[in-house]
């Protein structure tokens, strides 16, 4: 049985906005990084924002990869890419880690 | 937790960054013939570079042409070598770690994906005092008092290669709960130049917005977000120096 679609208005008050990104990954609620961005968008003059999305859930984030106004994703560094032998970029696998004890940034 | 595969059906391209260390942490779009492209890139490397240069008044005296060393074993510290070899100048590179089967991995994929091979697991206190001291340290592990004999082992060597005649610098990746760490406050006695790990994080942040939203650095508010970034850093109480 399928998963209903996930969708960045189901999660978040995203209607108003023009950029939506994320920070993907489990425990990640003390980052700074959706203060860092904003204070970024502000000075640039975006409606954008990013959101934690607090989650194993690589499916989930998949779909919400595909909105248009998804402008990109960030996960701390445990996000491995495998490269199948003989295709150089064109398809790949991602590997979620085990979260470590902490996360840095 | 074993690790879960996923496939992506495309991503599409790798940055050189994210294609040569192997593990990606940020992805962003390209349009290319009316199509929307998946691409990956690593920017906690260039987070790693930028705290050093952009701290450091003169790598070629601190750092440049002397060895790296990195403690840790994890994602951040395969940046941080990636870093040191490719950008920093420094050679050897040693690993400090209370895991050795995390340092072997290291040093194996390393190898695996054509990192320079002048990586060395500096495992014992013996070890660490003939060795040259380095000029850069990236430290990625949690603030926890040594416990175990293997991380008493680790925090002596750390200590040994901080008391060397060559006082460089140290980025303490660590900011959670408190960037006030014990390895920060050893290294700032021993004489070493302190970078908190908040440094990485706002240039790895810089870097990640130079895709998603195509400006450069310049364009950007960098000084509103050091303030926005150390006013938020003064609300975690700085710890008691430990003993």
């Amino acid at each position: 049985m399928e998963a209903p679609e996930t969708t960045s208005a189901s999660l978040f008050k995203t209607e108003q906005l023009d950029g939506i990104g994320y920070l993907f990954g489990r425990n990640i609620s003390h980052s700074f990084s959706p203060l860092l961005h904003g204070t970024v968008y502000e000075g640039l003059g975006l409606n954008w924002q990013q959101f934690l999305l607090d989650s194993g859930d690589v499916t989930q984030f998949l779909q919400l990869l595909q909105e248009p106004k998804c402008f990109g994703m960030f996960s701390f560094c445990q996000v491995r890419m495998v490269l199948f032998p003989g295709e150089c970029s064109r398809s790949a696998t991602i590997s979620l880690f085990r979260a470590s004890e902490m996360q840095f940034i | 937790m074993p690790h879960k595969l996923a496939i992506i059906p495309h991503l599409d391209d790798l940055t050189q960054e994210g294609r040569d260390v192997g593990a990606i942490n940020t992805i962003f779009f390209r349009e290319e013939n009316g199509k929307r492209l998946l691409v990956g890139t690593n920017t906690d490397t260039v987070g790693i570079r930028e705290s050093f240069y952009r701290n450091v008044s003169d790598p070629d005296a601190v750092f440049h042409r002397r060895p790296g060393m990195v403690v840790g074993g994890g994602g951040a510290a395969r940046s941080a070598v990636y870093a040191l070899q490719r950008w920093m100048q420094c050679s050897p590179i040693y690993i400090v770690n209370r895991d050795r089967n995390e340092v072997a991995a290291v040093i194996t994929e390393c190898k695996e994906r054509g990192f320079r091979e002048d990586l060395i697991d500096v495992a014992t206190l013996k070890q660490a005092k003939e060795l040259e001291g380095p000029g850069a340290i990236v430290a990625c592990v949690p603030d926890f008092e040594p416990s175990s004999e293997e991380e008493k082992e680790a925090r002596a060597v750390l200590q040994c290669m901080l008391d060397k005649p060559h006082k460089g610098a140290i980025l303490e990746m660590c900011y959670h709960p408190s960037p006030w760490t014990a390895i920060g406050d050893l290294s700032e006695k021993a004489g070493w130049q302190v970078m908190l790990g908040t440094e990485a994080m706002v240039y790895q942040g810089f870097e990640q917005n130079k895709f998603w939203t195509g400006k450069s650095v310049d364009e950007m508010p960098v000084e509103r977000c050091k303030e926005v970034i150390a006013a938020k850093l003064l609300e975690s109480e700085p710890k008691q120096p430990k003993l």
